[in-house]
């Protein structure tokens, strides 16, 4: 690591020293947004548990999908990982990224099938493009 | 604002050792409850005698106390939003509605429980049952520590030990908060929504 980049992450981040894209947290309007994207879609999954036309595949697939959704909104706007510096997102997503290698390695290891493997690597993938690459449509306007 | 938002600390890496240490407890407990969560999806259909968890979940009821606890991290959020403006009437009124939401939720667990018990699903019945109980029930232990966390800010700040400048003790206890929350919200697909 640089010691330009090793500046740049330990440097003192109050107010003053946030980029102006970060330096506005999020108030009680947006909060409430968030809250009420997470209640659609815990709706959405309680209404795809009582879905008999669709594969169970399809199903399980979405349910992961929606479940990535919220926990990333949580994690990013609830507990600011999205503002604040990057090395608590860091010390998460290597905590995570352990706890999800444990659980494909015992997955594996004991034959509880590759579906179950596949869809926790692209949790993963989904996971920790949401947490390094912060994707540009995820980022305040 | 006022309070630990522009505090700088006088810390190696500038940044306050304690949020450091509680991102750091929280990365180790993404392993435990990882660990748990695997553990239940590996004996997952594997029991040789009921009940089954088709048999005993009851899936209206837990979807009611999974939207309970999503918006007690709404209510945390606020609580931590209001102290780090100075707001202290607010401040109470979201800790009070955090902790009140948790207990309704670790209620609603006990109850399950009960009914669980009562149509014969225990700890020692089948893989399920001991799996699930013991997933769930740590669980509900950390929810039950974050409601004595949240009781506990709510009774300094009401003895005025819990100034603006402090604010970072909420927003510690509130990390601790959402943390449980996208736990249940991955407990809740995994093991309730996702068919055997």
């Amino acid at each position: 690591m640089s010691t330009e980049t090793e500046r740049q992450e330990f440097e003192p981040r109050g107010e003053a020293h946030l980029p102006a894209e970060d330096q506005a947290h999020p108030g009680p309007r947006e909060y409430v947004m968030i809250a009420i994207v997470l209640a659609i879609v815990t709706g959405m999954e309680v209404a795809l548990f009582y879905v008999d036309f669709l594969s169970s595949t399809v199903v399980v697939t979405a349910l992961l999908l929606l479940m990535t959704i919220k926990f990333a909104l949580v994690v990013l706007w609830f507990m600011h990982l999205r503002f604040d510096p990057p090395v608590f997102k860091r010390l998460f997503v290597t905590g995570l990224a352990l706890a999800l290698s444990v659980f494909l390695v015992v997955m594996l290891t004991f034959g509880a099938g590759v579906v179950p493997a596949v869809l926790a690597v692209a949790f993963v993938l989904v996971l920790l493009g949401l947490f390094l690459a912060r994707p540009r449509f995820l980022r305040r306007a | 604002m006022t309070g630990d938002a522009v505090h700088v600390p006088h810390t190696a890496t500038g940044l306050d050792n304690r949020k450091l240490g509680m991102w750091a407890f929280l990365g180790s407990e993404c392993l435990f409850f990882g660990s748990l969560i695997a553990t239940y999806l590996l004996y997952r259909g594997r029991s040789i005698q009921g009940p089954f968890p088709e048999d005993v979940y009851d899936i209206p009821y837990t979807s009611v106390s999974s939207f309970v606890l999503l918006m007690s991290s709404l209510t945390m959020v606020l609580a931590l939003h209001a102290i780090q403006r100075g707001d202290h009437r607010r401040l109470r009124a979201w800790l009070l509605a955090t902790a009140l939401l948790g207990i309704t939720f670790v209620g609603g667990q006990v109850f399950e429980f009960t009914v669980f018990v009562r149509e014969g699903l225990t700890l020692s019945r089948n893989l399920f049952g001991s799996s699930f109980f013991v997933l769930t029930g740590f669980h509900g232990a950390h929810v039950t520590m974050g409601i004595l966390m949240l009781l506990t800010l709510y009774g300094m700040s009401l003895t005025g030990r819990l100034p603006a400048e402090r604010a970072l003790r909420v927003e510690l206890v509130g990390l601790y908060w959402h943390f449980v929350d996208i736990v249940w919200i991955v407990i809740f697909t995994v093991v309730y929504l996702i068919p055997t």
